[in-house]
């Protein structure tokens, strides 16, 4: 059980790491901040729920695994909303935004 | 909301036991007390969230299931030999029915963590929405969660 516990636990955090790695990729490999945070709001959810279940099964104890539950809570939370604002400030403050991407309708 | 402070109390401190127990009631009482005096909570509040815990719970699994497939996509997009020229970066109006702020929240957020979309802005009946290829447009036109919430708004 100990050695499951171990090796389940290992393919869940590199599974994590690999895709924060791809996150960390993705931000030099597109050109606009629009895009960028695409990359950075999706990819970090998913790698930091995969890192927490990893820890998970590394720590075995029930109050451990309810605090990582509730860590992975407040990310899910806050990184939308984190994003979300630096859209927003983005698409207010560029006066040159049809540059980069079609409009609908101007805010 | 008292009780879901308590179990928040019971899983910090990682134990159960008399003093641990007894200094929770208090402190939840306390907060408790001060939050209803600010008008955050109320128990027909209460009971209407309880009411919808089975459609927030079919929410959270299909949000998880909508997480991985915008991951498998940003994954292949950032893998591809020339993500500048595959993206076609656009910023839609999205109109949606969602009338509380909570749905309003919630749509929101799981906007952006849907396949290839991230909200810019948040206004009465539309979502700014900045897509980034035409799959995330399709995505977005017909989306599961939309529908789920304005179900979990009607109390079902």
């Amino acid at each position: 059980m100990e050695q499951f516990n171990f090796i389940v636990g290992t393919i869940f955090i590199l599974l994590g790491l690999f895709i924060f790695g791809i996150a960390t990729l993705g931000l030099f490999r597109f050109h606009y901040v629009l895009n960028r945070v695409h990359v950075a709001a999706k990819c970090d959810s998913l790698a930091s729920l995969l890192v927490c279940v990893g820890l998970m099964f590394f720590s075995g104890n029930v109050g451990a695994i309810l605090k990582l539950l509730v860590v992975v809570i407040l990310i899910w939370l806050s990184n939308p909303v984190a994003s979300h604002l630096v859209c927003k400030i983005e698409v207010e403050t560029n006066e040159n935004i049809t540059d980069e991407c079609e409009v609908e309708e101007i805010v | 909301m008292p009780i879901l402070l308590f179990l928040l109390w019971l899983v910090f401190n990682e134990r159960i036991t008399v003093d641990v127990i007894v200094a929770g009631i208090i402190v939840v009482a306390i907060l408790s007390f001060l939050l209803k005096k600010v008008g955050l909570w109320s128990m027909q509040n209460d009971m209407r969230v309880v009411s919808r815990i089975p459609a927030m719970i079919g929410f959270v699994l299909r949000l998880v299931y909508e997480v991985f497939k915008a991951n498998i996509h940003m994954i292949a997009l950032v893998l591809s030999p020339n993500p500048n020229e595959r993206i076609k970066p656009k910023i839609l109006k999205h109109k949606n029915l969602i009338k509380t702020d909570a749905g309003k929240v919630a749509l929101a957020n799981s906007i952006t963590l849907t396949p290839g979309t991230v909200t810019v802005d948040v206004g009465d009946d539309y979502v700014y929405v900045h897509a980034i290829d035409e799959y995330a447009e399709e995505g977005l036109a017909n989306s599961v969660l939309e529908k789920k919430i304005e179900r979990m708004e009607e109390g079902l």
